[in-house]
């Protein structure tokens, strides 16, 4: 077996091992404030709690927020791969059992009807539900890019809609993609990819539509293990890159003037539980690193982040809801239940 | 009945031990470009966390509070000076230890020539077992040669012959990655005299048992009375198969090294 890809599934097995401490840590006291400046929270790391044995979860991979306050997380524990919060941590509801690599979870609010984007690693395919999780629409492995022999090449880790409908697909864990259809799922093209040019992504684990300027509408693309963002025209053009020395982002989540992401890992302490989240101001500097180093430029060159406080292992994703509290779901952290972060005021 | 009750309290004193928990701190990060160095060597420390001190010190012992607060870079002149440093900071628990030896060069070494390694570590050119170049913790650095085979052989020549009393060999331990220290390091020296190769030492290394996390580990093979040549080999027994509590027990081991030096 490869050795790369032995450790990412060995990582796996070892969520199981793990759940003790997590389960101990559940139990932190919220007296410590984590992130700088204007961004600054306290955690309750027992706000998604619930009973194991009714409402398991293996990674907790992403969070939306609806428009009825619900917190939504998706995770790829076939026995409820959706569940429905309220604001309180209060369990809703519950669907999906065909998802066992539900990875990206995407909401779209779809002339009045929300609708989720899920997308599935082990399925290789991109499916859109109503959020009672009735299915709409299967996006299958893009053929029509001619980059794909077949379905196992291809492993959907995001998705971004624009307001036209437009779907871009991340194949974040697959060929680095990006490919945008139509509303429809009509394929319309494809950029980014694998190589050595700026344009090019390695680890294209998410995507999000930027439209904190209404002029200039664009895609922000995750370049994970190049510890970066890119941007992209809404047709694929490379516009730039964002460096994020050190950190390990995922997807970036827009939400007002900011742009919130969990770091899985810092580059400096690989595969030991070093992750944190970090926050971007509109003009996309790092502002605030939760439970990670200070944030400091030096010749507008960002200096190298870390974790510095051990109050997440591996963040996965992040949610802010309409009040501004931030929550944070966790890949292979011992079956951890997402944490809410309320901020300090 | 008692037996219940016992439990209960018990448990009830463990959580409560828990609730008054918090945090730990992460470990501070050591910056460094190698960790082997000619005459002297500067390391910082970077740990950028409010309400936070990180202390270390260079005589071995853990760190305490007591010790000195990292301010500006240290300044490292002694071979074998280990560097160790841990953050402490009020509403957290201290950091774990992180420690580094640096090494300070020896004789000089006109050339190597080494088993060729794996296509995917290949180091960084024919000169990386001797470049002074490495203690890098992440397997992805290029100062690394990577083998799966079985044995890996490195010739040492000197342009003079040398008086070598040790031998030093750095490796990558990286257990959940594949990659262990190897079983045995067998030295030899050429006695020209004789016009053959003489033992010069050997060791033997156990991985029986687990080692988490990802670390540089030197390995040195002494001879008290020591030789005086101008060509000393190395031969290196990979690790054929990875122990009953790794998840690819039986599986072959991987041995990355970055650097070989005699003193």
């Amino acid at each position: 077996m490869d050795r790369r890809k032995f450790i990412q599934q060995s990582a796996i097995v070892t969520a199981g091992i793990s759940y003790m401490p997590s389960f101990l840590s559940a139990k932190e006291k919220g007296n410590i404030v984590l992130g700088h400046n204007n961004k600054r929270y306290r955690i309750d790391t027992k706000w998604g709690a619930l009973d194991f044995s009714r409402y398991p979860v293996k990674d907790c991979h992403e969070m939306v927020q609806d428009s009825q306050g619900r917190i939504i997380l998706l995770t790829n524990e076939t026995k409820n791969n959706v569940i429905i919060y309220d604001k309180k941590g209060k369990l809703l509801t519950t669907w999906g059992a065909e998802y066992p690599g539900a990875h990206g979870l995407t909401l779209f609010n779809e002339n009045g009807e929300e609708v989720l984007f899920i997308c599935d690693n082990n399925r290789h395919q991109v499916i859109k539900t109503n959020l009672q999780g009735r299915v709409l629409l299967t996006l299958d492995y893009p053929k029509e890019t001619g980059e794909y022999s077949k379905a196992e090449e291809y492993i959907p880790t995001e998705t971004t809609i624009a307001p036209n409908g437009d779907i871009y697909v991340a194949d974040g864990y697959g060929k680095d993609f990006i490919i945008q259809y139509d509303s429809k799922g009509k394929y319309i093209r494809h950029w980014g990819g694998r190589g050595t040019e700026q344009k090019h992504l390695k680890n294209a684990h998410g995507v999000c539509y930027d439209n904190r300027d209404n002029n200039n509408p664009l895609l922000i693309v995750t370049s994970r293990e190049q510890n970066a963002f890119k941007r992209y025209t809404l047709d694929g053009k490379y516009i730039d890159t964002i460096a994020l020395p050190g950190a390990w982002v995922c997807r970036p989540v827009i939400h007002g003037e900011f742009l919130y992401a969990a770091v899985l890992q810092s580059q400096s302490r690989l595969w030991q539980q070093s992750g944190f989240v970090t926050i971007l101001d509109k003009n996309n500097k790092v502002v605030s690193n939760l439970a990670g180093s200070i944030p400091t430029y030096a010749n507008n060159t960002l200096d190298e982040m870390y974790q510095t406080v051990k109050a997440f292992q591996y963040p996965h994703d992040v949610c802010i809801d309409d009040e501004e509290n931030l929550y944070v779901a966790q890949w292979n952290s011992g079956h951890v239940y997402p944490y809410k972060l309320t901020p300090v005021v | 009945m008692m037996k219940n009750i016992l439990l209960i309290f018990l448990c009830g004193i463990t959580c409560s031990l828990f609730a008054q928990d918090t945090f730990q701190l992460a470990p501070p990060l050591l910056k460094y470009g190698s960790i082997f160095f000619t005459g002297k060597t500067d390391i910082a420390i970077k740990f950028a966390q409010i309400g936070t001190s990180v202390h270390y010190t260079i005589d071995g012992n853990e760190p305490t509070v007591n010790d000195l607060i990292y301010k500006k870079p240290i300044t490292i002149t002694n071979n074998f000076t280990t560097v160790k440093a841990k953050a402490f900071g009020k509403n957290f628990r201290p950091s774990e230890t992180v420690a580094v030896t640096f090494i300070n060069d020896g004789r000089p070494i006109q050339s190597v020539k080494q088993t060729a390694p794996n296509s995917k570590y290949p180091g960084s050119g024919f000169n990386t077992l001797i470049d002074n170049k490495g203690g890098i913790e992440q397997s992805s650095s290029s100062t690394w040669m990577g083998y799966n085979c079985d044995t890996v052989s490195i010739h040492l020549n000197f342009a003079n012959p040398q008086q070598v009393n040790k031998v030093l060999l750095d490796f990558l331990q990286n257990e959940s990655g594949w990659i262990f220290l190897p079983e045995k390091i067998v030295v030899s020296w050429f006695d020209k005299s004789r016009n053959s190769f003489q033992k010069f030492g050997t060791i033997e290394i156990n991985s029986d048992a687990e080692t988490p996390g990802s670390h540089c580990v030197y390995k040195v093979i002494e001879s008290k009375a020591g030789f005086s040549t101008n060509i000393i080999v190395a031969d290196i027994l990979v690790k054929k198969n990875m122990p009953a509590w790794h998840a690819a027990k039986g599986e072959h081991a991987w041995m990355f090294i970055d650097e070989i030096k005699v003193y």
